[in-house]
């Protein structure tokens, strides 16, 4: 039972593991929790499937032999897999210098199935060595006439139990670091001792080549295990060096020599939370310019942040007419919505004078800033406090998931900015879903409005929809390049809409029409 | 009893009931788990929290042993898991949007296990019944029965957030996976209470069976009205 236990265990881990690393480099964690997990159980049913067919009927002494060597398999197609996910940038990058002729994306794909084939792979092992456990537990208990269901419940009991303390392990201590594929190293410790206990509980039992085979096995995974454990850290940092280099120059012809070209100009910090991975990106050839990455996704840069920024907050005045005193910002704990507001004066150009009520600094607007995660206005102090001008101490910071922040409030706030990341997973999508909107609606004052990043083009009829069934009605997409949604639910006429749409300084998409079927609900999901 | 050798075979209803079985069980576990994160924050920690809750529940659930033929036990138990598709998310979604807090939660972990427990009991069950037809050859049982929940377990993994959440939602994929498990309750029954038909308990099984079909297709039917009674319960 405490086979099945570890064998349970490790293989929790491993899908965990490979989904995460799945989700990093793809950014829709809905589809590699699938895709990762169904591979995985195909490949765990072909190992349950191939022991059936393969191995059931075979000698005592055969099974006992696979029973040890698949352990091993096991062992090394982790590590491989541990490799192959760390280093997959390198690898496609590899690939890229070598065979120019092929295009991107079929390189991509051809790297997308053979992270298929490892895995699938890995489950087989995994599958089949269950199976060659509890057939090796029923050689003990060979005197029985038939199955008891307590048998089965006991075997099932502890699998569960070691798929139990892997979740667990993975959600509360894997993923909150840099690298979580550093920790496949656990698991694959646990199968390299079952793998050393059924070599030597079995080992007189085998032929002199066969034994032969099992000791190079085992020695072989030894030596990948000590490489992986040097040098798995490393390899997953090399790897964001490629996935950062934003010219894209690559003036070299081998991986190696533009991966230290690229460590000349470049410096990667990683920070870890529960939440996410943070990567703050300095150029060291390019003076004051930096990134921030998130999980992967780029977040902002240090010279061109005021243009999402200003088109952020300037459009929400110029819409609304109006500037608001009470401000509830969601998701901005960079600071740097709250720096350009902090900043910003009612005359600036780009509103062109038609904001009734100046926006001065005897007019300090009261802004609470909603953010999950506490890593971002940490980072925001550690990394860029000279360009966020110290705006997150004089907001009211509250670090809360922003959903159940609306939901337990009733305030009148006169205006909310929403600035999420895209909607790339199911988590995150319950932030643009109707629920969300008709929250937000029941904070806002009668003649309060909202503003929000919109994610993609192809998602304006959903975003509007959405916007429409939770009660705005008055929706403007505005902007060119970095696009946002203003939305307020006052009485106004179409003439009079259509005259703001006209003289306004910033450039008009059209709004798509409201469509019943497009709107997006936590119970009906039309994003990402 | 002979004991079972390479020809020896679990019937393909057997194995097609593991299947249904497995795919209507991850379901609901997926299912639980998305309303959880939707209810308590976009944590993934929670997320997988309620996975460790029903994970920790099915193991417990498989100790358990009810008296009895396997195969009535099994009708019974997946008639009382078809109610449970059914109604265990409209549970947790009303004790994460009418109650406070920890006592919220703690009715919500508590459906999650009892769900998890009841569906504990399924593989123990269908294994009992494969091994009348196979005899005592417990790896073969097992190893097939396996095999089945992990490919039934791969199909609602892929299915759940690819296909059933965009395009059926929450609610329906409930309905789904309720109506999986009392075909398997109705053909159970079928199958194994002959001589239990004419008992008064028959009565009662039979009327719960019918009942389910018509909340299932009732449900599914009226499934934007529910949507619009949860959205309710979600923004009051």
């Amino acid at each position: 039972m405490i086979i099945l236990f570890l064998i349970s265990f490790s293989s929790f881990c491993y899908q965990a593991l490979a989904a995460k690393m799945v989700y990093l480099y793809v950014l829709d964690d809905t589809a590699a929790f699938a895709l990762v997990s169904s591979i995985f159980f195909i490949g765990m049913s072909r190992g349950c499937y191939r022991f059936l067919r393969v191995f059931k009927n075979s000698s005592s002494e055969r099974q006992r032999y696979y029973l040890a060597s698949n352990e091993v398999s096991v062992v090394l197609a982790a590590l491989i897999m541990g490799s192959f996910f760390c280093g997959v940038p390198l690898l496609l990058k590899y690939f890229e210098l070598h065979f120019p002729q092929v295009q991107l994306e079929t390189l991509q794909i051809f790297v997308a199935v053979l992270a298929m084939i490892i895995l699938n792979r890995l489950g087989t092992y995994l599958g089949l060595e269950i199976c060659l456990s509890y057939n090796y537990q029923q050689e003990l208990h060979a005197s029985r006439e038939k199955v008891e269901s307590k048998d089965v419940g006991f075997a099932i009991a502890w699998t569960y139990l070691g798929g139990l303390i892997a979740s667990a392990l993975c959600a509360f201590w894997f993923y909150a670091q840099v690298n979580p594929m550093k920790f496949v190293l656990v698991p694959v410790f646990f199968n390299f001792v079952l793998a050393i206990y059924f070599v030597a509980k079995f080992f007189r039992q085998f032929s002199v080549w066969k034994k032969l085979r099992l000791i190079l096995k085992l020695l072989f995974a030894v030596f990948i295990m000590l490489r992986f454990e040097t040098r798995g850290e490393q390899l997953y940092q090399n790897s964001k060096f490629f996935l950062y280099n934003v010219n894209g120059v690559m003036p070299y012809s081998t991986v190696l020599d533009n991966l230290n070209f690229l460590k000349r100009r470049m410096q990667i910090t990683s920070v870890a939370s529960p939440y996410q991975i943070a990567d703050w990106v300095t150029y060291l050839d390019r003076p004051k310019f930096s990134r921030l990455y998130l999980d992967g996704a780029f977040q902002f840069d240090t010279i061109d942040e005021n243009k999402y920024h200003e088109p952020f907050w300037k459009g929400g005045l110029y819409f609304s007419g109006r500037t608001p005193q009470h401000i509830l910002i969601m998701g901005g704990g960079d600071g740097l919505l709250a720096k350009m507001i902090f900043e910003s004066e009612a005359t600036s150009e780009a509103t062109k004078g038609k904001i009734t009520d100046k926006f001065t600094a005897q007019v300090i607007p009261e802004i609470t800033l909603v953010e999950l995660d506490s890593m971002v206005p940490q980072l925001a102090n550690d990394y860029w406090k000279s360009s966020e001008n110290n705006s997150l101490n004089k907001v009211k910071l509250e670090l809360v998931d922003a959903f159940d922040y609306l939901r337990a409030r009733k305030n009148q706030w006169s205006a909310i900015f929403l600035d999420f990341p895209d909607p790339r997973s199911a988590e995150l999508s319950k932030l643009y879903s109707v629920e969300f909107y008709r929250m937000v609606k029941k904070n806002l004052s009668s003649d309060g409005f909202i503003v929000l990043d919109y994610p993609r083009k192809d998602s304006s009829k959903i975003i509007s929809s959405t916007l429409m069934a939770a009660g705005f009605k008055n929706i403007i997409f505005y902007g060119k390049g970095n696009t946002f949604v203003y939305a307020d639910a006052i009485d106004r006429s179409e003439m009079s809409l259509a005259s703001l749409k006209a003289s306004s300084p910033f450039f008009i998409n059209s709004t798509p029409a409201f469509d019943i079927e497009a709107v997006n609900s936590i119970f009906n999901l039309r994003l990402p | 009893m002979t004991k079972a050798t390479s020809s020896s075979k679990i019937s393909l209803k057997v194995r097609q009931w593991m299947l249904f079985v497995a795919i209507a069980s991850f379901l609901t576990e997926m299912i639980l788990a998305q309303m959880a994160s939707v209810l308590w924050g976009g944590v993934l920690t929670k997320y997988i929290l309620s996975m460790g809750i029903f994970i920790l529940a099915l193991g417990l659930g498989s100790l358990y042993q009810p008296k009895g033929v396997a195969g009535e036990k099994l009708a019974w138990q997946q008639l009382v898991m078809s109610g449970m598709s059914i109604f265990s998310p409209w549970l947790v979604l009303w004790s994460g949007t009418h109650l406070y807090s920890w006592f919220a939660k703690f009715i919500a972990a508590s459906a999650v296990f009892v769900v998890g427990f009841w569906s504990g009991m399924e593989f123990p069950l269908i294994a009992s019944i494969a091994s009348e037809e196979v005899g005592a050859d417990f790896s073969f049982v097992f190893s097939e029965l396996l095999r089945l929940d992990y490919l039934g377990m791969a199909i609602s993994s892929l299915f759940f957030p690819v296909f059933l959440l965009r395009n059926i939602g929450v609610f329906q994929a409930s309905f789904l996976a309720a109506g999986v498990n009392l075909f398997i309750a109705a053909m159970a029954f079928w199958q194994y209470m002959p001589g239990f038909r004419l008992k008064k308990s028959s009565f009662k099984f039979q009327f719960f069976l019918v009942l389910g079909f018509i909340l299932i297709a009732s449900g599914w039917v009226l499934n934007k009205e529910l949507i619009s009674l949860a959205q309710e319960w979600m923004i009051q």
